[in-house]
């Protein structure tokens, strides 16, 4: 036998069983977000207003939610898993005990078509309009949905991509406050 | 105790903070324009514009050029510059505002890939781990080079066509290599009924 041959097979493959090991079972597309375990890039957004065709006269920022846990969930009324989740999120929200304030981030729509959903599928907790899609790109945003949990001290705890389920969004929402 | 205290003082903090911030809202950042500059103070932070501000041919130039390094995220592998997706026209915008306010091409880069990682980067950056993007190639053509001389043993020229100088005797065989064949012949025949034979 060949040594020479043996050992450079032998190290040729262990490389591959390595890279096997630790990437099989990713999603190769996902890359992880840098914004985790930092503070959540700042935000003045706008509240959709509520008469068709007026200025939005409310404004949200993050700096005046610093004290609360928020759920912040970019969405848009043409993505398909958005709705799916809506109800997930607009049932979560009426429990209002631990104090976390959820908000929704409209992203790439109308004013109308978002005012137009809500009616029919009940609004639950205020959206908020990202014109020029800043705000989406300060956190990063690969699609929508995309649910962020910033901490009371407005530090990003984990970020969410697709539609949350109950129970995936209960976990996520007691490591912002604490097991219960 | 110092856990407590470094709580009440986080604490008292951020409640100034907001203070400050109900009263001076709703855009604090306002540019000429009004509200909407604002929105920039989300993706810059605190960072401060290292360069001069650029307006006209040379900002539409320079937001191409950078635009081309982005990559767009929700792409296939193409940068902002040659997408015609929503997500790219918005990105392509801030670029052009932050370039527009002198915030230099190193700045801009660093303000996406603080949202989006490295992977923002349609050419990424040649220090530690993907230094092996730029030395790899060169190393497995060195090792590619390196099998190809080992296979191909170093023949004596003159011997590659071995089995007809065997045949044709010395007629083929190169004279500087003439006088070795003699004396290897010598030895082999001295040698021969003891060495070699059997």
């Amino acid at each position: 036998m060949n040594k020479p041959i043996l050992f450079g097979g032998l190290a040729v493959t262990a490389a591959l069983v390595v890279l096997f090991a630790t990437s099989f079972g990713k999603d190769p597309h996902k890359v992880d977000s840098p914004l985790i375990g930092k503070v959540a890039p700042s935000f003045d957004l706008p509240v959709l207003p509520e008469v068709p065709g007026t200025p939005s006269t409310q404004r949200v920022s993050l700096a005046s939610l610093k004290g609360k846990p928020v759920i912040l969930n970019f969405w848009s009324t043409w993505c398909r898993p958005c709705v799916a989740e809506h109800g997930v999120l607009r049932e979560a929200a009426r429990y209002t005990g631990d104090g976390v304030q959820f908000y929704g981030v409209a992203y790439e729509d109308t004013d109308e078509r978002i005012r137009d959903f809500l009616k029919r599928s009940g609004q639950g907790y205020p959206t908020l309009i990202d014109e020029g899609g800043r705000t989406a790109i300060a956190y990063g945003l690969y699609g929508v949905p995309e649910t962020f949990f910033i901490d009371a001290q407005g530090v990003i705890v984990d970020k969410f991509e697709g539609p949350l389920d109950p129970m995936t969004l209960a976990g996520l929402r007691s490591r912002l406050v604490g097991p219960r | 105790m110092k856990r407590s205290a470094l709580v009440f003082a986080t604490t008292l903090i951020y409640s100034t903070i907001s203070l400050a911030d109900t009263l001076v809202a709703p855009c604090p950042n306002a540019g000429p324009e009004g509200c909407p500059k604002g929105e920039l103070q989300t993706l810059v932070a605190d960072e401060k514009p290292n360069g001069p501000p650029l307006s006209g041919d040379a900002l539409e130039q320079r937001t191409q050029t950078v635009a081309a390094d982005i990559r767009c995220p929700v792409c296939q592998g193409s940068s902002i510059a040659d997408s015609p997706s929503e997500m790219a026209r918005n990105m392509k915008s801030s670029v052009r505002d932050l370039l527009a306010l002198g915030y230099d091409d190193q700045q801009v880069m660093r303000i996406f890939e603080r949202a989006y990682g490295e992977f923002i980067r349609l050419e990424p950056v040649a220090d530690g781990f993907n230094l092996v993007v730029w030395i790899g190639p060169i190393v497995l053509l060195l090792l590619g080079l390196f099998v190809v001389w080992r296979v191909v043993r170093p023949v004596p020229a003159g011997a590659t066509n071995a089995p007809a100088t065997a045949e044709t005797g010395a007629d083929a065989i190169d004279p500087e290599l003439q006088k070795y064949l003699e004396q290897a012949r010598a030895l082999a025949r001295h040698d021969g009924p003891t060495g070699g034979g059997n």
